[in-house]
């Protein structure tokens, strides 16, 4: 049965993956101070003893699960061929590989250990190897033999269950199953049998790892082996999942309760002295028994909890958990010399454990980190173990898809210098760019480009994505898709923002500061600025200069910013809402500047909510609305595209009646005054005039910008 | 515009004018932490004000028990310690509140050298630092009974001046994080405990003693005594403390900037 995976609860299973993976890295960093392997550290404690028992209990399980459950979501994409290829790439060149280089350093650190903690010689024979070390890789080597019986075990019930009506009936049991809380019991069955059996068990560790030969060994094989067996069964069906995600806090805290039972027979630490005789458990077979029953139960307790939790809790991507995920294998895979080395160093420094085994995680996920990102992650073996290869930098994709030509040759230069590809005819540029916070799309495939020399005014009701375009092209935001260019490169090198001047929306500049003093500062990271004086002259703000900037009124403030803003001579000049908060005199004064700057050449990006700002200023008009340009042009084909006019005049003609004729959209009335706007002016006036002979002050006017626009953003909307 | 003068517009600043930019930025960062009162003069203040009182006037009259005289100097360099970790701290707070009115993000936006603001920021809490740790130095040499001679006076003095640098870049990094009224707190959060557990003026308990490694003040100050000479109170070798407070200052000043040029 396949029902489509939700890939949110995917990225669940993937965290509980690397979860369990990371906690393998903190096991191993607390054996020092607890136990002989790899050394006995001087500072010995029980909670260290405590951790190791608790994660030792579940991890493995927990990551069998996810490997039986990813392993069929694998062969259902894949098939068997793409199953074979892709577990002999990923598991076994690891095994090998890890095998050749991983295990003799990892020997070599433990026997290293083991000199120093056995000076005399090794007491218990702990370091002789048995067989085939596997070290800690012994679980690719389980987990190879795991997919193996699958394959064969898959091709056998197909065989035998033509119809299906046999793995359905499983199915049905499962769910009723797993509903019944009854699950960790039933899995926990053959573990408690073969461990309750075995009689050289070291109680305290739980399943004996099998990391001494390439011989399978039972309680591993059967533990193991059900915890695949049972992930591979819930990707039968996705949903039951669900079912342990609604279960978590009942299993998590009987999984609490059975650890400490468990605890409490075994005790807080491992009996070494114990071991070899009774297990390091008391009161014979039935205490045994109960014990191996206790444990097992816990086993798949803490795993249906975690992984509840997990479902429940870490559903949904997020960049961290994907970088950590993709980083586990690796990390885990070359830890041990690396922890076992540092516990060895570190083993008779006279420091608290609490100190050392932190210090020892930190070092050890620093270097497991660094080496992931620069040596695996962006390479060949990063692609071997993820299955893919992250670039360094994502700029290459710069100036693809769609696209004027000139704008791609020069997104082309993105990375580098401008060369003679690049267009003169371009000062900036947003090319085919999407902007997304979240669900909403704040820019939709935008493509717009700055002229020389020309003064663009960009209008748009309030969410319609000016800002976020100006935001983009200064480089305080980074597109989702498409390139921003400024000035001939990407706005993010310092090159390119070196002829570039800006005023934002709702900047605090210091307040204690002067207004000359904010000239000064910013212009000093310009190559050729004005000089303070002339800076506020050009934008009238020379009897504001000795005063404080925090002692300002709106706007004078915004006068202020206006002044460092082209304090630098830019060649291009963004300038978001400038005369919010200005009066009259304020508002034409840098108008002018504003026209004297275009004037000299400088090209201008003019967001405004004010109309007649970019009627008195802008030669060229982009409308946004919803994150996409639904008009572009001159002020007057800005005009043209509505046909609408305004008529007044002082008329006794009957205003309500008047809404009913053709061509008329609305009429009021002021005093004798009637005020109308018509779609079709003639036909209106020659019907106004039939009607009132007596008709006076005739007056017919173009719609404003004002009025375009609006309809324009309706229309769109 | 042509190709020309595009590729003219591009050319980097020179090397004078790029030392310039950091200058100025620097120096209108001290301008205006100087100006803001209600920072800068605690910062100064308090150190030299809590070290009269309970370094000189309380611990004053005391013999200093077992430790013998010596004590003077161990309480005069952690109250210096002190001086040097405050201002350095609370330049989270700066960092906070420019974040929130958006003033970082202009800053990315300019063609400012990269760094500058990170090192303009350093170079306010240092003036403010020096200014503190000064101020101490003088109360020791007035009213203390200090042993140090005028050389490992003038040791102590420089090792924590340059000292304030681990603790700005946690300041920093602190100030990345949150809001500019949640930034105070964060830094009380971090400063305090750094203050009281570390063992630079008050005794600890034996179950806290274990723990002043931990702590970036413990490392500096016994820097400071380990490089005077101060052989009495040298706990830990130098080249340990230092390469902690390097750690310290590599760790947060490098996910500070990370998280600035995402954030700021």
């Amino acid at each position: 049965m396949n029902r489509p995976t939700n890939p949110d609860r995917l990225h669940a299973l993937d965290a509980v993956r690397a979860g369990a993976l990371l906690l393998g890295i903190v096991l191993h960093a607390t054996m020092s101070f607890f136990f002989v392997v790899p050394a006995r550290d001087v500072s010995q404690g029980t909670v260290p003893a405590v951790a190791f028992f608790v994660i030792h209990t579940f991890r493995m399980t927990l990551f069998f699960v996810i490997a039986g459950f990813f392993g069929r979501l694998l062969l259902q994409r894949r098939g068997v061929r793409g199953f074979v290829k892709d577990r002999a790439r990923r598991v076994l060149v690891p095994l090998t590989a890890g095998w050749v280089i991983l295990a003799p350093l990892t020997i070599a650190a433990v026997a290293w250990g083991l000199t120093r903690t056995f000076p005399g010689g090794d007491p218990g024979g702990a370091a002789a190897p048995r067989g085939i070390p596997l070290v800690h890789l012994w679980f690719l080597y389980d987990l190879a033999i795991f997919s193996l019986l699958a394959l064969a075990l898959r091709a056998g019930v197909a065989a035998l269950d033509a119809g299906g009506s046999a793995r359905a009936g499983l199915d049905r049991w499962l769910d009723r199953v797993l509903a019944s809380y009854l699950a960790p019991a039933l899995l926990a069955a053959p573990t408690v049998a073969v461990l309750s059996r075995k009689t050289d068990w070291a109680a305290w560790f739980g399943i004996p790892t099998p990391d001494i030969g390439l011989m399978p060994q039972l309680p591993a094989m059967v533990a193991y082996g059900t915890a695949f067996g049972l992930g591979w069964l819930l990707h039968r069906r996705v949903d039951r999942l669900d079912t342990l995600a609604r279960q978590w806090p009942v299993n998590l805290g009987l999984a609490a309760a059975l650890t400490s039972v468990c605890l409490a027979i075994a005790g807080l630490r491992p009996d070494l002295s114990a071991a070899a005789t009774t297990g390091g458990i008391e009161g014979g077979a039935p205490m045994r028994w109960a014990y191996a029953a206790a444990y097992a139960l816990s086993i798949w307790t803490w795993t249906f909890g975690l992984l509840g939790a997990a479902v429940r809790f870490l559903s949904g991507e997020s960049a961290v958990r994907r970088y950590l995920s993709d980083a586990s294998y690796w990390l885990y895979l070359v830890h041990p010399p690396i922890v076992f080395g540092l516990q060895v160093m570190l083993m008779e420094v006279p420091l608290h454990w609490s100190i050392k085994l932190p210090a020892i995680l930190v070092v050890t996920m620093a270097l497991l980190l660094s080496s992931y990102h620069f040596l695996v992650r962006p390479t060949a073996l990063g692609e071997l173990l993820n299955g893919r290869r992250y670039p360094r930098r994502a700029l290459q994709d710069a100036g693809r898809d769609a696209g004027p030509r000139r704008i791609r040759a020069l997104a082309g230069a993105a990375g580098g210098p401008v060369d003679e590809t690049s267009d003169p005819e371009t000062v900036a540029a947003l090319v085919n760019v999407t902007k997304r916070y979240g669900t909403t799309v704040a820019l939709d495939g935008l493509h717009l480009e700055v002229r020389p020399g020309e003064l663009l005014a960009v209008l748009g009701p309030n969410g319609a994505g000016k800002s976020t375009a100006i935001g983009l092209w200064l480089g305080t935001l980074q597109p989702d898709e498409g390139t921003a260019l400024v000035m001939g490169g990407p706005p993010l090198e310092a090159a390119s923002r070196l002829g570039v001047g800006v005023m934002m929306q709702e900047v605090a500049l210091a307040p204690t500061l002067t207004a000359s003093e904010h000239v000064a500062l910013t212009s000093s990271c310009y190559r050729d600025p004005l000089s303070v004086e002339e800076a506020l002259d050009l934008t009238g703000t020379r009897e504001l200069a000795r005063r404080r900037y925090g002692r300002l009124s709106a706007g004078q403030k915004r006068q202020v910013q206006f002044a460092t803003a082209v304090c630098g001579r830019p060649r291009l000049l963004f300038l978001d809402e400038p005369t919010v908060g200005l009066d009259v005199p304020a508002r034409e004064a840098m108008w002018k500047a504003i026209a004297k700057l275009r004037n000299d050449g400088c090209s201008v990006v003019l967001t405004t909510h004010y109309l007649e700002e970019a009627e008195a200023l802008a030669d060229r008009v982009v409308v946004l609305a919803r994150g996409r340009i639904v008009a572009e042009g001159s002020v007057d084909e800005m005009r043209a595209l509505v046909t609408r006019k305004r008529i007044r005049c002082a008329s006794s003609v009957d205003v309500g009646a008047m809404r009913s004729w053709p061509g008329v959209v609305e009429a009021t009335r002021d005093a004798d005054l009637v005020n109308v706007t018509a779609s079709d002016a003639e036909t209106v006036v020659r019907r106004l005039l039939a009607e009132d002979p007596d008709l006076r002050q005739l007056e017919v006017q173009q719609a404003s910008l004002a009025e375009a626009f609006t309809e324009i953003t309706r229309e769109a909307a | 515009m042509s190709g020309a003068t595009l590729a003219a517009a591009r050319a980097p600043l020179p090397l004078a004018r790029v030392l310039r930019a950091y200058l100025q930025e620097a120096r209108f960062e001290v301008l205006a932490a100087l100006r803001t009162t209600g920072l800068a003069l605690p910062f100064i203040a308090i150190p030299v004000a809590i070290y009269l009182l309970f370094g000189v006037v309380i611990s004053g009259s005391a013999g200093g028990g077992e430790l013998g005289p010596g004590i003077h100097n161990y309480l005069f360099v952690g109250f210096a310690v002190l001086a040097v970790a405050m201002p350095g701290v609370f330049t989270g707070v700066t960092v906070a509140t420019e974040r929130e009115g958006n003033l970082l993000k202009l800053k990315r936006a300019l063609p400012l050298p990269p760094g500058a603001t990170i090192v303009a920021k350093v170079a306010m809490a240092m003036v403010v630092a020096g200014i503190a740790l000064t101020l101490v130095v003088v109360a020791a040499l007035l009213a203390a009974k200090i042993t140090l001679s005028p050389g490992q006076l003038l040791i102590v003095w420089a090792v924590l001046f340059a000292g304030t640098i681990p603790f700005s870049a946690i300041g920093l990094l602190l100030g990345t994080f949150g809001s500019a009224s949640a930034a105070p707190a964060w830094g009380n959060l971090v400063f305090l405990p750094m203050m009281w557990l570390s063992g630079l003026f008050i005794p600890l308990p034996d179950s806290l003693k274990r723990w002043v490694i931990v702590w970036p003040t413990f490392h500096l100050d016994q820097l400071a005594l380990g490089l005077a000479g101060v052989r009495q109170f040298t706990y830990i070798p130098p080249e340990l403390a230092a390469a902690v407070l390097t750690g310290v200052t590599v760790l947060c000043g490098g996910l500070a900037i990370r998280r600035l040029a995402r954030r700021g």
